[in-house]
């Protein structure tokens, strides 16, 4: 954890982690578990059951007449079904699995034969760094613009950094498929200055981007790169760009170049000495495999981040998956945790200096404090928060600040349904 | 999911840079002291009596304050230590108890905790408290009154009320030299010029403060002192003067910066500043108090909020008809 000393006048200017070149390969698990973004409710009934069987490529139908687009990344037997809550309600049918032998779905096999973009669509999200394909649907061929990220958007990953620079193939034939969609007609590729001679060759229109926290976020990317300003609230998307991870670009490119489902995720794994580790684990792995294959023991009081240190979000079990949009699991002691306080803010400036976003925070978070979120919302655009967490690291009071922005925007959110479903 | 294992759960982030109030109260008591061992060693016995009482009642007062509004004792962040001891090193080195009981009550009391603690205070909790006392008893910030009994080795005139009513030439034996090594008449803590600069720097460079209002108040204080003294170089002394004198300096490094009465943005901080240095040259030369800066920085906090409005627009904010 990067501090300033009680006789140090250095600000904080954070650089994204440097990929190593080595990693390590988790062993298939015996167990494995899968989450399904369907939760159970009352008109839902489970049509599967333990002790069916799934294949690898499987599409994963757990209710009666529900759609999913869960596509099983394991061959195995269902011993278990549970429900998962995860953050802002968000909730998941967990489902875990006694691994077999590798058994291919035929559907998956000839989707991969023949890749195509609506096919594609229907399995993104459990394409490891869950490529976001569907927009390309949904906005016809407004999309002119795609992204993609060579840094990870938080400190201490270096997962698509990893993919950048080792698994250039996969990500040209990538670039070349993001390529061929209609209405594409740039594709850049986002990489700090000491990648450029490894992405060089992949294809993409190559933008140096520096390596300062938080430059990768959209809205700095956006306005850095491509010269044009994201108004608030709203989504790249609805202005013709869309950013995606380069492993998620490499993975789609695994399928088109080598006709294989990319099965295996790559993570950093951030250990209690803050040593970062990257590793290659199946997708469904539970996080305890992964400890237990590097050593690592878990007690009550630690903490356990899933994503980075700035922007991620703690867990309060270690028996949850690898999800394809887990890039980082962080394993921090109860000595290292610098919990927040209730004092209230002393108007010291720190997060108005060190916010990128150059919003009013100090102000802000009077009224989030209180619970006046349309006030953050219309006096000191709240909206504008890229999310990168800067303005609680700095916090003297150490004040909760990204969690009540985080909070007041999902409340926004929650009453601009209400409205929306009143009209 | 049965798990025996009970993790932390909170929100991101998971990093803190490590920064308190209470280190930054800390830092603050540390810049003080090359001004306050000055203070002392001038004064003697009673000035540090003055300053631990200040800095005792001041503590007492919140830890108080906390009782009563049943409250967490929050005493331990060392605000009110700092509001204690800034009020001491305003004082004559022979204020007596009850001033600095009530006057240490005024400030942590009145001026901030009846507006909610640390951060809710509108006006710099130390100046509300001398400003009422200076209304309320004037005797007390006479220093030719107060220190009339003490051998201090050097002439004690307090500069600027001899200014003030005698002229420039009350004060000609003094030079700029001697007023920055602390050769004058004055609060506690406030004649040691050098002593407060180096406080201040130490500030600055801990970034406890924001440089550009120390920065912006000294050169609003200088022009505005060097066009007055250029108008009339006998009644109006040079804008050296001002900077030494009285409580300029503890006001521009210490009071002026307090954090919830300044602004945060770039410009605000350069205009309030600015104008603080402004007012204060001005109640020094035309207005009815022998120092401006206690009411210079009350008036700057008041217009804060609205000075602090100037900024420039987020990222994301796009005009609407546009």
């Amino acid at each position: 954890m990067m501090k300033r000393s009680f006789f140090g006048s250095a600000t904080p200017a954070f650089k994204y982690a440097v990929s190593p070149h080595k990693i390590e390969d988790i062993p298939m698990p015996e167990q494995a578990m899968l989450f399904v973004d369907q939760p159970k409710n009352r008109d839902r009934k489970y049509v599967i059951k333990i002790g069916d069987s799934v294949k690898t490529g499987q599409k994963l139908i757990v209710f009666d007449g529900v759609e999913s687009s869960t596509v099983s990344t394991v061959t195995g037997t269902v011993t278990d079904i549970q429900t998962y809550r995860s953050d802002y309600g968000q909730t998941y049918t967990a489902l875990s699995i006694k691994t077999a032998d590798d058994d291919m779905d035929e559907s998956i096999a000839a989707l991969t034969q023949s890749p195509a973009l609506d096919k594609l669509i229907s399995i993104s999200g459990s394409l490891p760094g869950a490529p976001e394909l569907s927009v390309f649907e949904k906005y016809a061929s407004a999309i002119h613009t795609v992204v993609i990220n060579g840094l990870d958007d938080d400190l201490l990953v270096s997962v698509n950094q990893w993919a950048a620079q080792y698994l250039t193939s996969n990500l040209k034939a990538g670039v070349g498929f993001l390529k061929d969609i209609s209405g594409v007609k740039r594709v850049i590729l986002t990489a700090p200055e000491r990648m450029l001679s490894v992405v060089n060759s992949t294809g993409a229109e190559i933008s140096v981007i520096e390596e300062e926290y938080p430059k990768i976020l959209p809205a700095f990317v956006m306005r850095d790169i491509l010269g044009t300003v994201l108004p608030e609230g709203d989504t790249p998307e609805k202005h013709g760009v869309t950013f995606m991870k380069a492993e998620a670009v490499a993975a789609i490119g695994q399928i088109i170049s080598t006709k294989n489902v990319p099965l295996h995720k790559i993570m950093t794994v951030v250990k209690r000495d803050g040593s970062c580790q990257n590793i290659r684990t199946r997708l469904g792995t539970p996080l305890t495999t992964i400890f237990d294959h590097l050593n690592i023991t878990t007690q009550s009081g630690d903490r356990i981040i899933i994503g980075g240190p700035m922007r991620g979000s703690a867990i309060y079990s270690d028996n949850v998956p690898v999800l394809s949009t887990t890039d980082c699991v962080i394993i921090q002691s109860a000595s290292d945790i610098p919990g927040v306080s209730t004092n209230p803010c002393t108007n010291c400036g720190e997060c108005v200096r060190i916010c990128p976003a150059e919003m009013q925070v100090n102000v802000m978070v009077r009224y989030l404090e209180n619970g006046l979120y349309e006030e953050a919302r219309d006096l000191c655009d709240l909206l504008c928060c890229v999310e990168c967490g800067l303005c609680s690291y700095v916090c003297p009071s150490k004040m909760p600040i990204f969690q009540y922005i985080k909070l007041g925007k999902y409340e926004l959110s929650q009453i601009q349904t209400e409205e929306e479903q009143n009209e | 999911m049965n798990n025996a294992k009970k993790f932390v759960v909170s929100h991101a982030p998971f990093w803190h840079n490590g920064d308190s109030i209470t280190a930054r109260s800390y830092h603050t008591m540390i810049a003080t002291i090359p001004a306050v061992a000055f203070g002392i060693s001038a004064y003697g016995v009673a000035a540090a009596r003055v300053i631990a009482l200040s800095i005792a009642c001041a503590m007492l007062w919140e830890l108080g304050m906390n009782y009563i509004t049943k409250k967490e004792p929050s005493i331990a962040n060392a605000s009110s230590a700092v509001i204690g001891l800034l009020f001491g090193m305003l004082l004559p080195a022979t204020a007596p108890w009850w001033i600095v009981v009530i006057g240490t009550f005024l400030a942590v009391v009145v001026a901030r905790e009846i507006f909610g603690g640390i951060g809710g205070n509108p006006f710099n909790p130390v100046l509300t408290a001398v400003a009422i006392i200076m209304l309320s008893w004037p005797d007390m910030f006479d220093y030719y009154g107060a220190l009339v009994n003490y051998n201090l080795g050097f002439p004690a005139i307090y500069p600027l009320e001899a200014v003030k009513f005698q002229g420039v030439e009350a004060v000609s034996g003094i030079s700029l030299l001697n007023m920055l090594i602390g050769k004058q008449a004055g609060g506690i803590g406030t004649t040691c010029g050098i002593g407060l600069i180096v406080g201040g720097a130490y500030l600055i460079y801990t970034g406890v403060i924001r440089w550009e209002i120390s920065f912006s108040f000294i050169i609003g204080l200088l022009i505005t002192a060097h066009l007055f003294n250029a108008a009339d170089p006998t009644k109006y002394a040079c804008p050296g003067f001002h900077l030494l004198a009285g409580y300029t300096l503890i006001g521009v490094f210490f009071l002026a910066t307090e954090d919830a009465t300044s602004p945060v943005n770039f410009i605000p901080m350069l205009i309030y500043g600015a104008g603080a240095g402004f007012l204060t040259v001005l109640i020094r030369n035309i207005g009815a108090y022998v120092d401006g800066v206690v009411f210079a920085v009350l008036l700057m906090n008041l217009a804060n909020p609205l000075i602090d409005r100037l900024r420039a627009k987020p990222l994301g904010k796009v005009l609407e008809n546009a």
